[in-house]
């Protein structure tokens, strides 16, 4: 296949002639099991996940500043060291991601703790579970460890940061040299110059305004949601070689590199900057967010990469030759282990997931792969309630699959001259024969009988007409807390309509 | 408004990919009360395997800023929102994928800065230097 890549006419050359390196790439999704598994963090799984998350995000804030697996010495080692708009990005960040998720499980309470993932194409707001004044995930909260002014940051990590710099190792400290940080003087000269929110600015999206198409006023999201949709992350997966996708090549990782990629330019960037706050900079591990932002990044990595493998004949899924042997020599020398012993890798360490010490796979997200269609196909639940919001929300666009109920109607008796109304969490005073509420799902009734009774019968009922009406109107979100059906019995002999009653519906998408 | 060719550095970046025929500019600008327009004129259809997209060079944006790129029905196609002080400070190059209805013939964009609060100007030629078409290798 003819390779076009227009950003250096020396780049082309030397990865045309050493293009056999490919072939002795490592296949990091061809694995069979791994211990952990990261969950999309609305899912039932995901949401447990969030709560062993709070439990650790709290217990690190709470240590002392001397202690590296403090909450925000562990976020200085993103703004010491962090990798952004060159071809480290990556694998910086996967290394960062995996060895705060091991310190992560050891505070959780646990065992199979790992990050669950924020996918903003399906879910393009921040989630209730990162909000609230006595919640460790909101770093507006400043009862919870969160440090409410730069003055006593400064108070509290003036000490532990000199001594910080004191242990550093000459390598350490000429990485710093890359990026103007190699004394802590000018450390603090970055945190003083914008780096550190007080409690009050700390996130621009709020409670009140969660989502990326409607603000808070001074919110910078601009251009977010198209960042985020299902066509921005197709073509961010679209490359055929790792530089184009991953970002350009740089010299170390501290310098802009070439240019940036689609993944780190649009969805990356945007939702950082949207989000606001600490996430706006460098210091932005300090909001818990990050991480699931993150892990969603990492996400798409290994999505990108099975698509390499699965092409006939395959593509690479790394950087290939010369410019290989460069890429993965590149030292990352913060990274702290659940010990707290700071570790000396490279980028190489990390170029596959199943070549790291943290063994994870992903559930499926946005945008799912072919083999993820044909398992979703199968899938099912036992009950509305247990629908991840973000495959409703996907629902509810009109493209969106098809999500069917299986409702059993039990006719108490006669089933002639009585219809049975489904409805979709129906608000107080809904009239259940109104087929125009969005609420009204569907209305069945059993053909024939006369006036025998009926047995339990079990009908497969369509709800995402439903849902797409509820989006039209505003209403999906009201929903959101507990998705529930109901049946309200008309007997049209009797002129009566009873009550709608909770009924559990097996649900599967197709 | 007014129409002017645009700056000799837009027109040597898309000489760089295509071949510059002498007779019409590769890219025009058109200077809008809140936005730049461009029109780029592809070399060619891109081939089965490739896609069109744009580089977007940008230098200095202000704080909080973020470059969006629309079509002409002012439809978002992408937009440039550097993360951090240090990249905001210090430009550098974007990829932005263009829409498959915008791979076969003239492309017209029209660029804006919006601002913290919404404020939206036409950004100058600092902070915008340069766009240009690339042609990538691709697969679904």
């Amino acid at each position: 296949m003819k390779k076009v890549h227009p950003w250096s006419r020396r780049e082309f050359l030397i990865s045309s002639g050493l293009a056999a390196a490919a072939a002795s790439l490592p296949l990091g999704s061809l694995r069979a099991q791994a211990p952990y598994t990261r969950y999309e963090m609305t899912s039932p799984d995901g949401l447990r996940m969030l709560e062993g998350y709070k439990t650790a995000v709290g217990r690190l804030l709470a240590k002392v500043p001397e202690d590296p697996l403090n909450w925000y010495r562990l976020t200085l080692i993103h703004t010491l060291d962090c990798p952004h708009g060159n071809w480290w990005f990556l694998p910086w960040h996967r290394g960062y991601t995996g060895y705060v998720e091991q310190i992560l499980r050891a505070h959780s309470d646990m065992p199979d703790f790992a990050l669950p993932y924020w996918d903003w194409t399906a879910n393009p707001e921040v989630s209730p579970s990162f909000f609230g004044s006595d919640n460790a995930l909101d770093p507006t909260s400043s009862n919870q460890g969160y440090i409410p002014t730069l003055a006593e940051f400064q108070s509290r990590f003036e000490g532990p940061i000199a001594m910080l710099y004191g242990s550093m190792m000459a390598a350490q400290l000429e990485q710093l040299t890359f990026r103007n940080m190699e004394t802590e003087a000018k450390l603090w000269d970055a945190i003083n110059g914008g780096l550190f929110f007080p409690s009050s600015e700390a996130r621009c999206l709020s409670s009140a305004n969660p989502t990326f198409a409607t603000p808070p006023g001074g919110c910078s999201c601009a251009g977010t949601p198209k960042a985020v949709s299902i066509e921005t992350l197709n073509s961010a997966l679209s490359p055929d070689d790792f530089i184009t996708f991953g970002s350009g090549i740089a010299t170390q990782h501290s310098e802009n590199g070439t240019f940036q990629g689609v993944l780190e330019d649009q969805p990356h960037n945007l939702v950082h900057n949207c989000t606001g706050g600490f996430m706006g900079d460098f210091m932005s591990p300090v909001d818990p967010l990050f991480f699931m932002h993150h892990s969603n990044i990492e996400r798409l990595w290994t999505v990108w990469t099975a698509k390499q493998e699965a092409a006939e004949p395959p593509l690479p899924t790394l950087p290939e030759g010369q410019e290989l042997i460069d890429w993965s020599a590149e030292p990352f020398l913060f990274y702290v282990n659940a010990s707290g012993q700071t570790l000396s890798t490279t980028a190489g360490d990390f170029s596959t997931v199943a070549g790291t010490p943290f063994d994870y796979v992903y559930t499926p997200g946005s945008p799912l792969t072919q083999a993820d269609r044909r398992k979703a196909k199968s899938r099912s639940f036992n009950d509305l309630s247990d629908v991840p919001f973000g495959m409703l929300r996907a629902t509810a666009k009109e493209d969106g699959p098809e999500l069917l109920a299986r409702v059993t109607i039990d006719p108490q008796g006669r089933q002639k001259g009585k219809s049975f109304h489904v409805l979709l969490n129906p608000p107080e005073g809904t009239d259940p024969k109104d087929s125009s509420s969005p609420h009204h799902v569907a209305t069945l009734a059993f053909f024939g009988g006369g006036n025998k009774h009926g047995h339990k019968t079990t009908f497969l009922v369509p709800i995402s007409g439903a849902l797409r009406r509820l989006k039209a109107a505003d209403r999906l979100k009201s929903i959101r807390k507990a998705p529930q059906l109901f049946v309200a019995v008309e007997d049209h002999q009797e002129n009566t309509v009873g009550k709608a009653q909770k009924v559990k519906a097996v649900i599967s998408n197709h | 408004m007014s129409r002017t060719i645009i700056p000799l550095f837009l027109l040597l970046s898309a000489c760089a990919l295509q071949s510059f025929s002498g007779e019409k500019p590769l890219v025009t600008t058109t200077e809008e009360p809140a936005a730049l327009r461009f029109e780029l004129l592809p070399e060619r259809t891109p081939n089965n395997n490739e896609a069109l997209w744009l580089e977007v060079r940008v230098g200095a944006l202000p704080n909080a800023s973020t470059l969006i790129l629309r079509d002409l029905e002012g439809e978002t196609i992408g937009s440039v929102s550097p993360y951090g002080k240090t990249s905001r400070q210090a430009g550098g190059g974007y990829l932005v994928p263009l829409p498959a209805s915008m791979q076969h013939e003239k492309i017209t964009l029209r660029v804006e800065l919006v601002l913290a609060h919404n404020e939206v100007r036409r950004p100058t030629e600092d902070e915008l230097e340069e766009v240009r078409l690339v042609y990538l290798a691709v697969s679904p």
